[in-house]
């Protein structure tokens, strides 16, 4: 895997994260609050759209959220937490971003969970890749 | 798979090792360690966070050699570089009574138990065609 692939997958991670839910309300959540939960009756025309869309959603987030768990497991998902949490505290001790302002705050947790995802997507290509050791999934009983 | 293992593969996973130690502790210039002892307090979460990278690609280094090495492979190699040492020593190349070659002694003896564990997988597989995996389910 070259620095492209590393980074195509980080924005693929990041996309599905934000697309399911980020604070702006541009999200497939917030869409989904808006038509079926504030108008349920006027909602039923965008019923498959919004079924469609949320399956496929589910899918994704859960092969990727799978994925970064076979990986890391609990403790490996916790310490990238842990990791992006105090690269961020850093950043904000550098004046870069304001954790402390709440418009700010609210996009921490889609950054943790991109992160953690990214993470657990490549770090079995980049184990196999620098000490030759591969991961194997077997087959189920 | 996982092709034929150059030497500059071999050489550049030593040296990210080294550069991985050398940037934690070193006696001669700039590191980690005298940047948190000495640099006062300021910046502490820009700190913590190098201190997590790098207890990162520790953890990453030392799983790879408990997973290719383990300890029956560890031991001899200890013993292998010991030996070197007290050769070395024995010859008055190096001298361990002194404190700064004592560390750099220390530390070189980290760089090739990492190194050779990060990169003993891909020669393995070269020599026996066996392939170091590990289940994940």
């Amino acid at each position: 895997m070259n620095p492209l692939g590393f980074i195509v997958r980080s924005l693929f991670c990041y996309l599905v994260v934000f697309i399911t839910w980020n604070p702006t309300g541009v999200s497939y959540l917030g869409w989904l609050r808006a038509t079926w939960l504030d108008h349920p009756w006027s909602a039923r025309g965008h019923l498959p759209v919004l079924a469609i869309t949320g399956t496929a959603l589910f899918a994704i987030n859960l092969f990727l959220l799978r994925t970064a768990w076979l990986s890391l497991r609990v403790r490996g998902m916790l310490g990238v937490a842990v990791v992006l949490l105090f690269g961020g505290l850093a950043a904000d001790e550098a004046g870069w971003v304001s954790l402390w302002r709440e418009e700010q705050l609210s996009y921490l947790p889609p950054f943790l969970i991109g992160g953690i995802l990214t993470v657990g997507l490549v770090r079995s290509i980049v184990r196999r890749r620098v000490i030759g050791q591969s991961d194997v999934l077997n087959p189920p009983p | 798979m996982l092709g034929y293992p150059k030497l500059a593969d071999i050489l550049a996973r030593m040296l990210a090792v080294a550069f991985l130690v050398g940037i934690t502790y070193n006696p001669v210039g700039h590191c980690y360690w005298r940047w948190v002892t000495d640099g006062g307090t300021g910046q502490p979460m820009l700190k913590i966070f190098i201190g997590l990278l790098l207890g990162v690609g520790f953890l990453f280094c030392i799983a790879a050699l408990i997973r290719s090495l383990n300890l029956a492979g560890t031991i001899p190699l200890l013993l292998i570089i010991g030996s070197l040492v007290w050769l070395l020593s024995h010859w008055q190349f190096i001298d361990l009574a002194d404190p700064m070659q004592l560390t750099l002694v220390i530390e070189g003896v980290i760089i090739l138990v990492l190194g050779s564990g990060v990169c003993f997988s891909i020669v393995r597989y070269h020599l026996t065609g066996q392939l170091d995996s590990q289940s994940l389910n």
